[in-house]
């Protein structure tokens, strides 16, 4: 609370960068219904320059990248300037993400031009520019006094908490943006969209019935319950509008500037309408939370998730589609395989936290996670974990094939009934959890292949045999922590055994080997073979520095070639695939 | 800190894997067909005709006109207003712009790759011609005869896609589709009201109709046929056509209106 501190001018800069957001995604809007995407079909110039003659749909698709390289100045502008002087480091962070969100947007919109209009790119890219919006929406929001300063609003002990209800409309908001572009860009057919607009106008009125009714005493919140009604009667208005022009003029030589505009409206009040439920949810986040979700438990929750390793094992399920792909990418179907792996390895990870919540709360590295700090109750985050993984099974099955669906199940149970009770029991728990920890390649493998075959053991075996450098050097790392809560890995039952070297030395050793095999195999070219050799050799330079010399500067630099090794390797066969 | 060295290695790797993805997805569609088998001779002596014509039964519906105010430098170059070429009658309900090709019955053979390259105009802000074919592997040459900048895009099934820019007086594109495909439509994204559609066969018996609605398919070896109609609109009809030695034999295809 230091009004002194307050830096009304990086606000105005914030609430500047999402109005100008909101004019890009007008822009963009005016590229797809003009039928704009590929008037220019070079990226990042445009016609080798960076000023085409603007003619014709050029002055739309030009516009719209104009405008979005100075919304990518802005933004670079606002996460520097957040960077330095914000105080609150969760902020500082939401700068970085909305520039990464930028930069991102970007170049998937360069990917639509360059890969010709792929409508799962589209839609992604569509979508983004949401999430964007949303993200210079909030920092509008947070750098502004009345968020710092206001005092919080009593709570009306009514349930469900208003906030959920926000949240659930901003949810829908979203959603229903997804199924809109589904339409617009002919993907899916118009009855979810009709169903989403049914769903997020019960919410509304809910939203604006619990406003008048308990928070007559807020004129802030109560505004902006009003403005969402108001914003989302027209941009019903503007959908029907829309549907209607569209069938009015169809067989049109082209597209007519009637249809385009009233698109394009009902787009950006699209937006307009996430804008006001986002603002309402995190308005009303900061209620004293009743019971259930507040901001800081949908942060738990994500943390239960273990983001970072979810993104690590999507990279492997990523690879493993890919290289088992023939032909041209379907991206949806990886889409979908993502999508599903990632709700299992989340909702693994949240079981697998559920199950370790009294050993992780005597470590120092973990105690601060949901569980052992008292943040979320065990109950709920077991439930979590359930629904998310079995979501994920059943999603695998039913989106891509059941092959996929069963291995994820395998790994989702090896993992918690095999390996994570082994760990405080046996020193061999590594071993048993190096099957599920590889296993995410085989999904993407079975997910383009619908089989296994020998070509998706390899991977697997790349996969497999890496871990074992890996965790070994991190419980070198971390011995006394592990110590603590009783983990018997190698190192820190046998720390100075030969045990460990000889798995150090073996498996670094038994990686160089078998990652030659994709090339006997016809998988990857040479490109590939001597670039994983070298790496392989590098790796197990360093893993036999590690084993002599068993010091933990030496133990984290093999943790660092880890690191750097499996990318590099993942991208050697992404690039020189056969 | 390693942790987020993995975080960061493993965005940098998935934007590279993405750049990756792409380029391996292009050159699959790109290797032309089988080289053909020996070329097969037609006798000139027996060589048969199909002629015939194609009508509209009913009414087409009425050709909109194409704005073209946004665009000066297109209005410039008409004098009339400008129509769309969906749907084009002549007279006694003929119907223009209908591709009309063998599709079954040449199976096995292989004739001579054609001379010379077909052709494809951006003239007044529209394609000319609308419809054409051309054989596969035979080069399309791509004129812009517009004092304005076209992109040239088609979007085939089976072929490869591109998209590429042609300003005024820029040099004329050679390009070929190596398999064939009915039909390629050709857009462009610049003046989104111009299409054109190319019919890609590995033969050289079709033909496009005129205003008059006839087409005639000539030098054919005598046999069983079938041949087949299309119209951007109204879609396919294929018929069995046996030709005698040296015969011609007439055929008409007839679409619905409204």
């Amino acid at each position: 609370m230091r009004p002194a501190s307050d830096n009304v001018w990086l606000h105005r800069f914030a609430v500047f960068t999402a109005c100008w957001t909101f004019i890009l995604i007008v822009a963009g809007g005016l590229v797809t219904s003009n039928e704009a995407g590929l008037s220019v079909p070079d990226w990042p110039l445009s016609y080798g320059s960076w000023m085409p003659p603007l003619v014709g749909n050029i002055r739309y698709e030009h516009g719209h990248r104009l405008v979005a390289a100075f919304v990518g100045l802005l933004t670079a502008g606002l996460a520097i300037w957040l960077w330095r002087s914000e105080t609150r480091r969760w902020v500082r962070w939401l700068g970085l993400a909305a520039l990464a969100a930028v930069v991102t947007q970007g170049v998937l919109g360069g990917l639509t031009v360059l890969f010709l209009l792929p409508p799962a790119v589209s839609i992604g890219h569509a979508c983004l520019a949401q999430v964007f919006f949303c993200l210079t929406v909030t920092l509008a929001l947070v750098t502004g006094g009345g968020w710092k300063h206001s005092s919080l609003p009593a709570a009306d002990g009514a349930r469900p908490p208003w906030s959920q209800i926000c949240l659930l409309a901003t949810v829908a908001a979203f959603v229903q943006l997804l199924l809109g572009a589904g339409v617009r860009h002919r993907l899916l057919g118009l009855a979810p969209h009709l169903a989403g607009a049914g769903a997020l106008t019960l919410l509304a009125l809910w939203i604006l019935y619990r406003a008048r009714a308990r928070h007559r005493g807020q004129p802030a919140l109560l505004r902006l319950a009003g403005m969402l009604a108001a914003v989302l009667l027209l941009q019903l208005t503007l959908g029907v509008g829309s549907y209607l022009v569209r069938e009015a003029t169809r067989g049109a030589a082209q597209p007519l500037p009637l249809t385009v505009w009233v698109t394009v409206a009902h787009v950006a009040f699209g937006a307009l309408t996430l804008a006001c439920c986002l603002l309402l949810t995190l308005d009303t986040g900061r209620l004293p939370a009743t019971s259930g979700l507040s901001m800081g438990a949908i942060r738990d929750y994500a943390e239960l998730t273990k983001p970072r390793v979810i993104w690590l094992i999507l990279m492997s399920t990523a690879v493993g589609f890919y290289a088992a792909a023939s032909g041209p990418l379907n991206a949806l179907l990886l889409f979908h395989t993502l999508l599903g792996t990632a709700l299992v390895a989340g909702g693994t990870a949240a079981l697998n936290q559920w199950m370790e919540r009294t050993s992780d709360a005597k470590m120092f590295r973990t105690q601060s996670r949901p569980l052992p700090a008292g943040r979320l109750r065990p109950a709920r985050a077991f439930r979590f974990g359930l629904i998310l993984s079995t979501a994920g099974v059943v999603y695998l099955a039913a989106a891509v094939n059941l092959l996929s669906g069963l291995v994820a199940a395998f790994t989702c149970l090896s993992y918690l009934l095999c390996y994570t009770p082994l760990k405080s029991r046996s020193r061999h728990a590594t071993l048993a959890g190096a099957f599920p920890g590889a296993t995410p390649i085989l999904v993407g493998w079975t997910a383009a292949r619908g089989a296994f075959t020998v070509e998706g053991w390899v991977l697997f075996g790349i996969l497999f045999f890496w871990q074992f450098p890996h965790f070994l050097a991190i419980a070198s790392l971390y011995r006394e922590d592990y110590q603590r809560a009783g983990i018997r890995m190698l190192p820190v039952v046998d720390p100075t055994g030969p045990g460990t070297r000889r798995q150090i030395i073996g498996c670094t050793a038994a990686l160089l080997l078998i990652s030659a095999i994709p090339t006997v195999l016809g998988l990857a070219g040479q490109i590939y073979l001597w670039g994983a050799l070298a790496l392989g050799l590098a790796f197990l330079y360093f893993g036999v520095q590690a084993a002599i010399g068993r010091t933990k500067m030496q133990a984290r630099r093999l943790l660092q070639a880890s690191v750097f090794y499996l990318p590099l390797v993942y991208c050697l066969l992404v690039l020189d695939k056969q | 800190m390693t942790l987020r060295t993995i975080y960061i290695i493993a965005t940098i790797a998935a934007l590279v894997c993405l750049s990756g993805c792409g380029k391996t997805e292009g050159p699959s569609t790109e290797t032309p067909a089988a080289p053909p088998a020996a070329v097969t001779k037609v006798d000139p002596a027996t060589a048969a005709t199909i002629t015939g014509k194609v009508t509209l039964a009913g009414k087409g519906p009425t050709r909109s006109r194409i704005s073209m105010d946004a665009e000066p430098d297109c209005k410039a170059l008409h004098s009339a207003p400008v129509l769309t070429e969906e749907v084009v009658t002549g007279p006694n309900g003929a119907l223009a712009n209908v591709f009309v090709y063998v599709k079954g019955g040449l199976e096995g053979k292989s004739f001579e790759p054609p001379a010379g390259s077909a052709s494809l105009d951006q003239k007044g802000c529209t394609y000319r011609p609308h419809v054409f074919g051309v054989r596969a592997g035979q080069a399309v040459s791509i004129a812009n005869s517009d004092p304005t900048t076209h992109n040239v895009h088609p979007m085939p099934g089976i072929n490869r896609e591109w998209n590429t820019s042609q300003p005024p007086r820029a040099a004329n594109l050679e390009r070929t589709f190596p398999r064939p495909e009915i039909m390629i439509p050709v857009k462009c994204n610049v003046h989104p009201w111009m299409k054109s559609y190319i019919g890609v066969v590995d033969h050289p018996f079709f033909a496009v109709t005129g205003e008059q609605g006839t087409f005639e398919l000539q030098g054919l070896p005598p046999g069983d046929y079938t041949v087949a109609a299309w119209h951007e609109k109204y879609g396919t009809a294929d018929q069995k056509v046996t030709l005698a030695a040296a015969a011609t034999q007439a055929i008409e295809f007839s679409f619905k209106g409204e």
